[in-house]
């Protein structure tokens, strides 16, 4: 009889839990105590794996959290992995391989902030290990992983979060709701200035440092010498590990143009792309670009490193009586008063969250889908990763986004996989 | 320049010596750009390169190969493309010279990067030409497993019977490659050859195999795994747990549906972790259908949580007429979770008899299936659900009715308004409330007649919820019920209506309100143009001109007001003509709206701002009108200001004096940083006793604080104001139980404290805030969760009993000469004295800690000592010297930073280093002027942390300048510590100088140096490339041993 049954069923809540309600102030179905605490057995106990940047950061807003509580964190830097283990302190566990984290029958969900070459497999095992997962955008590295992690996480029924917390932002569901509801008309467009990615830099191949296991920081990645522009933070400028900008920022940005287009679950129908890549330096991933993505309602997305100058950096969607334009903490409407609308019942509302973290701890309680379920996850980084396999093939391309395939494009679907080095696989 | 890689390849040579295509000089042209100093020559190379075919490849991959930059990564972009363009062409024989070029390259190279550079590139042009090489490069040990990559991703037959082929002698690392290649290919074709490589094969070998066949849908995979799900290591067996319910799914897809089925239902019933079951379940209620109904819902009934989530969302996806009829009987005699889980199930579904089954839960007594029925029905928005649940809201409890109200704004359509409306009539009040914000959200006639009849409600609840509704709403048919709620007797609910009408932007609104400002009583009026004014609107302003010259005193005040608003400078002779003829209250409204005009362009033109506010000052006829032109004045905080705001300072009424404080700390800050320090001194302390406006103090007394004059405001009251902080530490649980230290015994500032694994240092921590209070947010950090100790030393002449009045945010305790004195345990928030402890000061030296715990949000203290009989205690505190200085640290500075230019500082200096310092006059260097700021080291290590001080800031320099008592001329030794560079002066001479960039700690150098009795001056220079900034000074001996160092008061 496994432990983890009596574990699982003592952390159901009566929930009146907010996910999947798009109702501002529905009530919490947390059964706090009178004076607010969650009784240590009731927490969600949470593993770290990769404990760079992006999940110190997430540590800052779970260290404190009386709903949850981290028992163990995982880096293959040992550096990365002491200090963090130091800052969340008490009886925290710290491990090199992600599979012994993993093998804790006491851990019920892991946070995963890796280079995003290894998101996919270990979000796998995470489900096959029974752990509800929050993974950091961009969910996967190709199209076919995408795939894999939405078939695994249903076949084992786990809770899985993107890390696009836009979506629990006001704005940004705003911006969709406007949109949706055909505030601004007919929407034809949508720009998404992401940015553009940084080239040039060299810096020659170096000794492995000390306390880097550097065959499994590369993991299922071809296997190159260390170079310090690999690792730490760079690592998202090669193609081997990352999508570049178009993965970085246009994962967030393309996931609002998708929310907003109602076209999640889908994905467009055509894609076209021109773009720079470095022409000297280590990065291999383009520099400059602009992707048109033409859906199969005929509506066309921009995304583009250097727009025109009236656009700016975020999400603009321009319709047939106005425009939505949207960032982080920021938003601006044509009409005027399109900002603060307050939708009534007649309206179309989409997933309602004000906290990512949250929600995905409710959804774990609850066992709902969250806001950025792993289907959204896939398919809003799948547009990005076309953006790139159009960039690379240098040709306009036809995609079915039902099938998730090129049509008639079999050299084009030799990018929807990318093979792994051994031992490691799907 | 780049390394070289001098290796000449076998292929290069035949390549130069007899290559198969002409190289013609334009290849050889282009693949020189590839060097070119500007990236967009490279760039336009590089593509024209890449239309030219196999031509250039080889001499592209020779160069790769070379690795010169930038010339290497110019011909990577040209191959890339090279090799895509092939790949999509037609023409077959343009695409295999291409692969041919690679293969080439792959087995003839001896440099083993461009060797898997070109594997690489094979994999995304290479057919069925390129397996056999693939093969046979597949034993090679240097690029072997790039090979296998490659051939992964070649389609066809030919390069799966290559695999294998190889998969029968392939050494063991290898074998592990193919197996996972061809668990990739999903070619069912290998599942003989890879059932039979696993007999008595390596455990790797045969963990690969199991997975590969998860990827294999056929029944003999499946055949295959069927006993090794019990049979094998444990590694073994769990790899084919997941392997078997992979291939369930793949089964089920490629229409092998009872084989799905049965597999499914066997992981289900027998595998023993609960995440595969859940993962059988699934598979199950895919293959099976309706028939898996009975299972899926025995797992929600059954739990666990798992399980059960697993049924809820199969039963959502399921097609077909039964079952929802199926979940809805079962609803009858579900467990209360098990209900909650099938009105989730139903409202997700949507069809059939969803809304009737979710309407009948909610007559349940159990709440929480009231609560999963509202949930459903808001998910379902069934506008025939409506009266259902509005019986609900009557009837529930409170976390029933915020529930209820949520499902009805999901609830479309008139005939749920109607009922929401036929039903505020006979509702209590609190339901009331809900039902007319829930109207709020429904635009229509109906709504807009039901709220104006509820806006006269006996409840002033529900009034207000009816008018914040009516403003949501934006009806022009409510105007005249909300004109009637502007006569309404609290202040609160005639603002409410007011801010609503403001929200009515519509033309028709507009003009319905513009008449109502010219007639009727005029409280009305002057409120509706005060509405009409809020909004800003340009559009408006011949209307307020016209209302200004109204009889009635109350209306034109409202039209002046509201003319200022628009910030219109057309307005201004208006304003001015009655600011000269009006009456009183006019006068007073056009001094207000004068002042708005001046803030309109005080960012562009401050010293117009200004003059506008003098002028208004001068002409004010109250003292409300002249604390607003005082608070102007104080947003410019020019000097030329201080003459009338000193006026008013020395003979205004009390309230207008504290606004003149406030005024007069402004325009102190500013005579600071123009090096009139003494004048900025004597005004700042006098503005400072006098203003009541607590930001303006705290920054008044921070300026004197940085001018060398501490004032310790809340002393006087008998607030302790000198604190050691050491947090956040430990978590609130464990603090409100242990401590890190034990609090009986005393306390070494210098030595941190340990809790767990995290180590703190003490910090001091002065309070400037008038209140006495300590913000903990500010001295040790923004968290929640947590706890800090904060410490204290206080000498007082006599023994005697004392009172402290204690406040705190949250939880308190607190120890005197190490005996607990008292302590508050729970959530608040600070106010002074929320509590009252008797303790006892010995005569000397007395400590007092206390231990301030953060639930969350707010985190702060204070702690006031009186005597017995309720006035402040006469006590003097340790300061921040006593505590630092012991150990020869130098602790208190004056601060000339941030200067720019870092190269240029290293080479020259912004004073005359030989001459004393007069921290008076600001100092000049690279085109800016910095004042001197007088700054205490806070921490006990003695780094003057200037990163913290200024911020994260690059290529800048800092003069750090500190005077040093001596009773004798002595030869001491100076310990230097410093981030980056730093050169010491003593008394006019370098004594020391370290051009490294490093990061501080204390002691990095020595430098040998001679104090004169009296005062010495030392002055530092320090300079910031970037990341950390800081400097730490000790004197000792010289033999070492630390000199107490005093420092001279400014």
């Amino acid at each position: 009889m496994e432990t983890r049954l009596s574990r699982r069923g003592f952390l159901r809540r009566a929930a009146t839990a907010s996910a999947g309600m798009a109702i501002p102030w529905i009530v919490s179905g947390r059964a706090l105590g009178a004076d607010g605490k969650v009784p240590a057995s009731e927490r969600v106990t949470l593993g770290f794996i990769g404990t760079g940047g992006m999940n110190n950061a997430h540590l800052g807003g779970i260290l404190g959290n009386p709903r949850c509580t981290v028992l163990a964190v995982c880096d293959v830097d040992q550096g990365r992995r002491l200090a963090a283990q130091q800052r969340v302190g008490g009886q925290c566990a710290a491990y090199n391989d992600y599979r012994e984290l993993l093998d804790r029958q006491d851990i019920d969900a892991v946070f995963v902030a890796t280079p995003d070459h290894w998101h996919t497999l270990i979000s796998i095992d995470a489900c096959k290990a029974g752990k509800d997962i929050y993974c950091e955008k961009p969910l996967t590295l190709t199209i076919g992983e995408g795939k894999a992690l939405v078939d695994a996480v249903r076949r084992y029924g786990r809770v899985l979060q993107t890390g696009s917390q836009q979506r629990s932002s006001w704005e940004f569901r705003q911006a969709c709701e406007l949109v949706r509801n055909g505030r601004i008309g007919r929407v034809h467009t949508v720009w998404t200035n992401i940015g553009s990615a940084p080239g040039g830099e060299w810096a020659p191949d170096e000794p492995v440092p000390a306390g880097l296991d550097w065959d499994m920081w590369l993991g299922p990645a071809p296997w190159v010498p260390f170079n310090p522009l690999r690792h730490p933070y760079s690592f998202r400028w090669f193609f081997d590990y990352s999508g570049g900008k178009m993965t970085d920022w246009g994962a967030h940005h393309n996931d609002i143009a998708q929310w907003g287009l109602g076209m999640d679950g889908s994905g467009p129908e055509w894609i076209e792309a021109t773009g720079t890549f470095p022409t000297e330096g280590l990065y291999d991933v383009a520099t400059t670009f602009e992707i048109h993505y033409t859906y199969s309602t005929g509506q066309v997305v921009k995304c583009v490193s250097s727009p025109p100058p009236e656009i700016r950096f975020g999400v603009t969607f321009e319709g047939t009586d106005g425009w939505v334009w949207v960032t982080r903490g920021d938003m601006e409407t044509e009409p005027r008063e399109l900002r603060d609308e307050v939708f009534g019942p007649d309206a179309l509302r989409l997933e309602y969250s004000t906290d990512h973290h949250g929600n995905f701890l409710d959804c774990v309680q609850t066992r709902e889908r969250p806001i950025c379920d792993v289907e959204i996850g896939h398919r809003s980084v799948s547009v990005c990763h076309l953006g790139n396999i159009a960039l690379r093939t240098g040709r306009k391309l036809h995609w079915d986004p039902v099938r998730e395939e090129f049509i008639d494009d079999p050299e084009a679907n030799r990018w929807i996989n990318k093979p792994y080095r051994a031992p490691w696989h799907l | 320049m780049r390394p070289v890689s001098r290796c000449l390849c076998v292929w290069l040579g035949l390549t130069v010596a007899g290559s198969v295509w002409a190289q013609g000089p334009d290849i050889e042209g282009l693949i020189a750009s590839l060097s070119a100093p500007k990236a967009e020559l490279r760039l336009d190379a590089a593509r024209e390169l890449a239309k030219l075919g196999a031509k250039p490849l080889n001499r592209l991959l020779a160069v790769i190969a070379m690795g010169e930059q930038p010339a290497a990564t110019g011909a990577t972009v040209a191959v890339d493309a090279l090799v895509q363009n092939a790949a999509a062409l037609k023409d077959g024989e343009e695409r295999a010279s291409v692969a041919r070029v690679l293969v080439a390259v792959a087995e003839g190279g001896t440099q083993v990067g461009i060797r898997r550079y070109a594997l690489r590139q094979l994999s995304l042009v290479g057919g069925e030409e390129s397996v056999a090489p693939l093969s046979r490069l597949m034993k090679d040990p240097q690029v072997g497993e790039m090979a296998r990559w490659a051939l992964a991703r070649i389609p066809g037959r030919a390069a799966l019977q290559a695999l294998l082929v190889a998969l029968r002698t392939a050494p063991e690392p290898m074998q592990v490659g193919i197996l996972n290649a061809l668990g990739e290919r999903g070619d069912t074709e290998a599942v003989e050859p890879i059932a039979e490589v696993m007999g008595g094969a390596p455990a790797s070998v045969r963990t690969a195999a199991i997975a590969a066949l998860g990827h294999l849908p056929s029944v003999a995979a499946e055949k295959v795994l069927r006993p090794l799900l019990t049979r094998g290591s444990k590694a073994e067996r769990r790899a084919a747990r997941a392997a078997y319910l992979q291939l369930s799914e793949l089964l089920l897809a490629c229409g092998m549906i009872a084989e799905a089925e049965a597999a499914s239902l066997r992981a289900y019933r027998e595998f023993p972790e609960l995440q595969d079951r859940c993962a059988g379940l699934a598979g199950y209620a895919k293959a099976a259908g309706e028939r898996a109904v009975p299972a899926l819902l025995d797992a929600i009934e059954a739990g666990p949580a798992d399980l059960r989530g697993v049924a809820m969302h199969a039963l959502v996806e399921m097609p077909g007429a039964g079952v929802t009829p199926a979940v809805i009987a079962a609803m009858g005699g579900a467990s209360g979770e098990a209900r909650e889980a099938l009105l989730w199930v139903v409202g997700r579904r949507g069809d059939g008899e969803s809304s009737t089954a979710a309407s009948a839960a909610l007559r349940s007594t159990d709440e929480r299936v009231q609560l999963a029925a509202l949930r459903a029905l808001a998910a379902l928005r069934d506008p025939a659900t409506a009266e259902a649940i509005l019986a609900a809201l009557r009837r529930g409890s409170e976390r029933v009715r915020a529930a209820a109200e949520a499902a009805l704004a999901r609830v479309p359509g008139d005939e749920a308004t109607v009922a929401i409306a036929n039903a505020v009539a006979t509702a209590e009040p609190a339901v009331r409330v809900i039902l007319v914000r829930s109207l709020g959200l429904r635009p229509g006639a109906v709504s807009a007649a039901a709220l104006s009849s509820a806006a006269g409600d006996a409840d002033e609840a529900v009034r207000m919820a009816c008018i914040d509704a009516m403003g949501r709403l934006g009806d022009v048919s409510t105007i005249p019920a909300l004109l009637g709620r502007l006569d309404a007797g609290k202040e609160a609910e005639w603002r409410a209506a007011q801010g609503a009408l403001t929200a009515m932007r519509s033309a028709d609104a507009t003009e319905a309100l513009r008449l109502a400002a010219s007639q009727g009583p005029e409280t009305i009026r002057a409120r509706v143009i005060e509405a009409l004014g809020n909004r800003g609107d340009a559009g408006l302003y011949d209307a307020f001109v016209v209302l200004a010259s109204d009889p009635s005193d109350a209306v034109g005040a409202a039209a002046l007001d509201a003319l200022g608003k628009l910030r219109d400078m057309r307005a201004e002779p208006v304003l001015r003509r009655f600011i000269q003829e009006g009456t009183t209250p006019k006068r007073a409204a056009a001094i207000r709206g004068y002042l708005q005009l001046g803030q309109s362009v005080q960012q562009k033109d401050p010293g117009g701002a200004l003059a506008v506010y003098l002028e208004a000052l001068d002409l004010a006829p109250g003292d409300a009108e002249r604390r607003l032109a005082l608070d102007r004045i104080a947003e410019v905080g020019e000097p030329r200001a201080l003459p009338a705001v000193m006026q008013w300072l020395e003979k205004g009424s009390p309230e207008v004096a504290k606004s003149a404080a406030s005024a007069a700390i402004a325009i102190g800050g500013k005579l600071a940083q123009t090096g009139q320090r003494e004048q900025a001194i004597e005004l700042l302390k006098r503005a400072v006793a006098l203003s009541d406006n607590r930001e303006a103090v705290r920054a008044g007394a921070a300026q004197l604080r940085a001018l060398g004059v501490p004032l310790e405001l809340a002393k006087k009251d008998g607030y302790i104001t000198h604190f050691w902080v050491c947090g956040p530490i430990g978590s609130r649980d464990e603090l409100t139980k242990s401590d890190a230290f034990d609090p009986a015994r005393p306390i070494d500032l210098a030595v941190p404290v340990r809790m767990g694994d995290v180590t703190r240092s003490w910090r001091f921590a002065p309070v400037d805030d008038p209140s006495g209070l300590l913000d903990l947010e500010k001295a040790a950090a923004r968290q929640d969760n947590t706890g800090a100790y904060a410490y204290s030393e206080i000498t007082v002449d006599q023994a005697q009993d004392v009172v402290l009045k204690v406040g705190s945010d949250d939880d308190v305790f607190v120890w005197v000469n190490g005996k607990l004195a008292g302590k508050f345990v729970g959530n608040r928030g600070w106010t002074a004295d929320q509590d009252t402890y008797e303790a006892h000061l010995e005569a000397g030296r007395n400590t007092v800690l206390l231990k301030v715990l953060n639930g969350g949000a707010q985190w702060s203290a204070s702690c006031r000592v009186l005597t017995r009989d309720g006035k402040p205690a006469d006590f003097a505190q340790l300061q921040p010297g006593e505590v630092i200085g012991l150990s020869g640290l130098v602790s208190e500075y004056w601060v000339a930073a941030p200067l720019p230019g870092h190269d240029a500082l290293l080479k020259q200096d912004a004073l005359d280093t030989t001459k004393p310092v007069d921290t008076s006059r600001a100092v000049s260097f690279g085109g800016q002027s910095v004042p001197w700021r007088y700054t205490t080291v806070g921490d006990a290590s003695g780094v003057l942390n200037l990163e913290a001080m200024l911020g994260a800031l690059t290529d800048v320099g800092a003069y750090a300048y500190a005077e040093v008592e001596s009773d004798r001329a002595r030869d001491v030794l100076l310990k230097i510590g410093s981030d980056d560079e730093v050169f010491i002066w003593l008394n006019g001479e370098l004594v020391h100088a370290n051009e490294t960039a490093r990061p501080v700690a204390p002691d990095q150098d020595t430098a040998e140096a001679h104090l004169e009795a009296g005062v010495n001056r030392v002055l530092c220079k320090v300079l910031q490339q970037a990341g950390g900034w800081g400097l730490v000074v000790r004197i000792t001996d010289r033999d070492g041993k630390p000199i107490a160092v005093k420092q001279p008061r400014p």
